[in-house]
């Protein structure tokens, strides 16, 4: 008992210690900076569209909206009401915040618009989402509480070390917690989607890949005969099980890390090939960012 | 007694919140099966996710993915009887680039729009057609929503990719609109 108390103890001091002290900047910065850009082409994508999803004559009017939403949601048609100025101010707002994400210009604020934005076309009209609206959201709002602006961005380029390959401890540290939430925030995405997929019987007996890649709604480019086969429909159903439900408990430790975050490079750049999901698989690997270790001298063995 | 909890809040309040994210979220997305105190959590933390835009599920193709393949279109006439069929959301057929592009479309028309349990969003659509066709100097007296679906067989062959298989799509019309000068 007291064996266990002390091992509870030391996993708690551990645990404060790794969100309390404070990280080398580049890994944010470099997630940053990539992250803006992602926004902008999945905001780039929205673009033509948001008359029709979002605007009061557009498909879903302020009534039908009313009736269907429930709950105070922070955004910007608190302040505009349903009025159509909202589309031009997220037009507005999300130029600006991916642009200055993408360069690391008023980061914070930056963040803070894309995060309104992100959140305002979530709330006017959710039939339109997809998973990788969930990711920006979210790593918009952590963004908003990081300094991610030390590196690779426009001020720091002025400075004259937005690359500079020195040691953590030359390029200065920053607060820690932003990074350890989103890099928490991506095991939980997939705990929870290998745990629901667990759930289904499709995904026991090993025909859920199989069956995604008959439906035209998600076929992209053309594969090889061999993948559209029971046999290895059945390999990548299992395989993208246990990676899913393999990755937030192997990605902490350091001989596996590189070999888990490989893995799912492979494994997103495959369904972004064989499947039409616009811009998740971009998005989530984009967070893969956050596990990179820069220390260029350092002798820690959680080097990546 | 005070002091000690503010000193405390002080110096762990990192750790307080990337605590307390993660339980929050765990409880909103993770299966109830798997953790039984999902229901008392979600009553505390729900509502602080949702109005700070935080909120998440990550059940994409679970617990079973879609079987059926699905495509809406509308159809609409006009005074002479000329039917026109404009198809909105049959990406297979759709170039890469478009098909790509127009997923926010699949999301709204075939996984919202097309379903009963969505039948709101059926007037709206159609008045939005109306509008649209008549910027084109199009007037219809009516308008017809259709969906088509069929199932993707079993088991996976590349011959029955949705590109490439020819089983014949079932068709329904679920909503008719007509002008008030045809209803004359």
């Amino acid at each position: 008992m007291i064996g266990l108390l002390k091992k509870t103890k030391e996993i708690s001091v551990r645990f404060n210690s790794w969100i309390e002290t404070p990280v080398d900047p580049r890994a944010i910065s470099a997630f940053r900076l990539w992250f803006g850009f992602l926004f902008l082409v999945n905001f780039s994508l929205l673009w033509p569209d948001m008359e029709m999803w979002f605007s009061n004559s557009g498909v879903l009017p302020p009534g039908v909206h009313k009736s269907i939403t429930d709950g105070f949601r922070l955004n910007i048609y608190l302040i505009t009401g349903y009025n159509d100025i909202a589309i031009i101010l997220m037009k507005i707002l999300g130029l600006a915040g991916g642009l200055g994400l993408f360069f690391g210009v008023f980061p914070r604020f930056s963040a803070a618009c894309a995060w309104a934005v992100a959140s305002s076309y979530s709330w006017r009209n959710a039939a339109v989402l997809h998973s990788g609206d969930n990711l920006i959201r979210i790593g918009c709002f952590f963004l908003m509480f990081a300094k991610s602006g030390q590196r690779y961005s426009l001020i720091s380029f002025w400075k004259g070390k937005a690359y500079s390959k020195t040691s953590a401890e030359a390029v200065g540290r920053i607060p820690a917690w932003p990074q350890r939430i989103l890099q928490i925030q991506l095991c939980i995405v997939y705990l929870a989607a290998g745990l629901w997929k667990f759930k289904g019987e499709p995904w026991r007996d090993g025909t859920a890949v199989g069956t995604v890649l008959q439906l035209g709604d998600f076929e992209r480019f053309p594969i090889p005969d061999f993948i559209a086969t029971p046999a290895v429909s059945a390999l990548l159903t299992y395989f993208t099980l246990c990676f899913e439900l393999a990755f937030p408990f192997l990605v902490w430790f350091a001989p596996f890390r590189r070999g888990v975050l490989v893995t799912g490079i492979l494994l997103h750049a495959g369904l972004e090939w064989m499947m039409n999901v616009q811009m998740f698989q971009w998005v989530i690997a984009s967070y893969y960012i956050l596990f990179f270790e820069f220390n260029s001298n350092s002798k820690n063995k959680e080097s990546f | 007694m005070l002091r000690s909890v503010s000193r405390f809040l002080r110096s762990r309040w990192r750790v307080l919140i990337v605590t307390g994210y993660v339980i929050a979220v765990c409880a909103s997305s993770l299966p109830g099966d798997f953790l039984p105190i999902k229901a008392p959590i979600n009553a505390l933390t729900a509502r602080i996710l949702v109005a700070a835009n935080l909120w998440q599920s990550w059940d994409m193709f679970a617990p079973s993915p879609r079987s059926d393949d699905i495509k809406f279109s509308y159809i609409y006439q006009l005074a002479d009887g000329t039917r026109t069929e404009v198809s909105v959301t049959d990406m297979v057929s759709m170039p890469y680039f478009e098909r790509w592009q127009k997923e926010r479309w699949r999301k709204f028309f075939n996984d919202h729009l097309r379903t009963d349990a969505e039948a709101y969003l059926w007037s709206p659509y159609v008045n939005y057609v109306v509008k649209d066709l008549r910027s084109k100097s199009i007037e219809p007296v009516q308008i017809e929503l259709v969906r088509y679906w069929r199932a993707a067989e079993t088991p996976i062959n590349p011959s029955l990719r949705a590109s490439k298989r020819s089983t014949p799509w079932m068709k329904y019309m679920f909503y008719r609109w007509r002008s008030s000068e045809s209803q004359r």
